[in-house]
């Protein structure tokens, strides 16, 4: 709180009761500091060590993994169906029958953004995407057949933590990557996404982030398949404000 | 504050000024008042002293700011696409500008988004190259595409439909900033269809600790 110095002026009687409520006044408000009192840039690493308040732990695995169009064909955009089918499939590291090890971190508590000095989440995703091709793999076969990938965070706004797309973090890459012969078409392409979470994608309690993907075929003939290798993912609890 | 010690300090058998007083008190008064400094506080190493995280404010980390465009490209039924002249000067991508006015600070600057071709485009010089531009100011390591302006007629990104992200940091002085995602080409062409930037993001954290 600010202090309320009453100051003393000429003829004012100058005894120990008016010299204690202007030592008072100063007691007072320095007893009941708040945040605002702090000015910007007064802190250093020594009174507050992180910029952030938590560091989901760093998921990473580099191994190939294989996601068929059969078991994750694309919903839409911004939607939340989930595989096998129409829906997206979690990036794991046995691809498309899952059960491996997502590409998914976990906050140690659930965050929400707006309380706690939470101003917002930042996931930081790289995916390397080696191929898009038919399967058994033929010269073309795949062209136009999108790679499709977006992050997603669970969180509870109510029934039950339950995963949401986060529609502008949804990526693409497409086969007309690669010119010339297609029998081995071999992207090798980072796909990198970088996202700010706040406030307006979500006021619930979020406990975890992940990556996911799923495969876009417009119309090409035969069934196609995507293979992922070297994926990482992190999520920056931000303490931080708005404007 | 920076560390105050009174400047008035009554002896004995002094006649005290209240205007003496007044100047003694008034220092810790004022800057008590939101102007709080490091001095001012214990550090994390003085036992039972230290600031928690809980005792000061969302912007004591950062301050954050974040332009987004949210579009669906594959089946086009929602959103405004960002199509890119094919021309060789610095243009604005719509939708992924920040300008604010406040103080100096160390900036962490983030973009990510999302190129779409509307065609197949192989002619040397018509991909689009990306960089972040700080108060009219391209910073050369964000350039994605080619940086060798001169040298490179063949530069640009030409293959398809491709995600993109860069990142920078960077002191900006205080006062009216502006931040933006910009888009040229090495050509000037403007025959056939225009490539276009889908989803894209630019988000700036303020180191404000």
């Amino acid at each position: 709180m600010p202090v309320d110095l009453t100051l003393q002026a000429e003829g004012d009687t100058f005894d120990a009761a008016s010299l204690n409520d202007s030592l008072g006044d100063v007691e007072t408000g320095l007893n009941a500091l708040t945040e605002q009192d702090i000015d910007e840039g007064a802190l250093s690493r020594q009174h507050l060590p992180s910029l952030v308040i938590e560091v989901a732990p760093l998921v990473e695995f580099v191994a190939t993994h294989v996601y068929t169009e059969a078991d994750c064909t694309w919903p839409g955009f911004n939607n939340n169906a989930v595989a096998p089918g129409v829906g997206w499939r979690e990036i794991n590291t046995t691809g498309s029958p899952g059960g491996g090890t997502d590409l998914e971190t976990t906050f140690a508590v659930a965050r929400t953004i707006g309380s706690d000095n939470v101003g917002g989440i930042l996931v930081l995703a790289d995916i390397h995407l080696q191929t898009i091709r038919d399967t058994p793999p033929v010269p073309g076969a795949a062209f136009g057949v999108y790679a499709c990938f977006a992050i997603q965070i669970e969180h509870d706004t109510g029934g039950g933590a339950a995963w949401e797309t986060i529609g502008k973090t949804e990526r693409y890459v497409d086969m007309r990557n690669v010119q010339g012969d297609l029998s081995d078409e071999f992207l090798h392409i980072d796909v990198p996404i970088r996202t700010l979470i706040k406030a307006a994608d979500s006021t619930s309690p979020i406990t975890k982030v992940r990556a996911v993907t799923a495969i876009y075929d417009p119309g090409a003939a035969g069934v196609h398949e995507t293979s992922l290798r070297h994926c990482n993912l992190t999520a920056l609890v931000l303490h931080a404000g708005a404007p | 504050m920076t560390q105050r010690l009174p400047k008035f300090r009554p002896r004995n058998s002094e006649v005290v000024d209240v205007d003496d007083y007044n100047r003694a008190l008034l220092p810790f008064a004022e800057e008590a008042s939101g102007k709080l400094g490091e001095h001012n506080f214990a550090d994390q190493t003085t036992a039972g002293n230290a600031i928690q995280r809980g005792d000061v404010g969302q912007n004591a980390g950062f301050r954050w700011r974040q332009t987004e465009h949210t579009q669906d490209q594959l089946t086009g039924t929602t959103g405004t696409r960002f199509e890119i002249i094919r021309a060789p000067y610095w243009r604005t991508v719509t939708s992924a500008t920040v300008s604010w006015t406040g103080p100096a600070g160390k900036f962490w600057i983030i973009a990510s988004w999302q190129l779409f071709p509307q065609t197949i485009n192989l002619v040397p010089g018509n991909g689009p190259m990306f960089a972040i531009r700080v108060n009219g100011t391209v910073i050369p390591e964000s350039i994605v595409g080619t940086a060798e302006m001169d040298n490179d007629p063949l530069g640009g990104l030409l293959w398809g439909c491709w995600p993109h992200a860069v990142d920078t940091i960077v002191d900006i002085p205080e006062g009216e900033n502006t931040v933006e995602l910009v888009v040229r080409t090495m050509r000037d062409n403007t025959s056939g269809i225009r490539d276009i930037v889908a989803n894209r993001e630019l988000i700036i954290l303020q180191q404000t600790r």
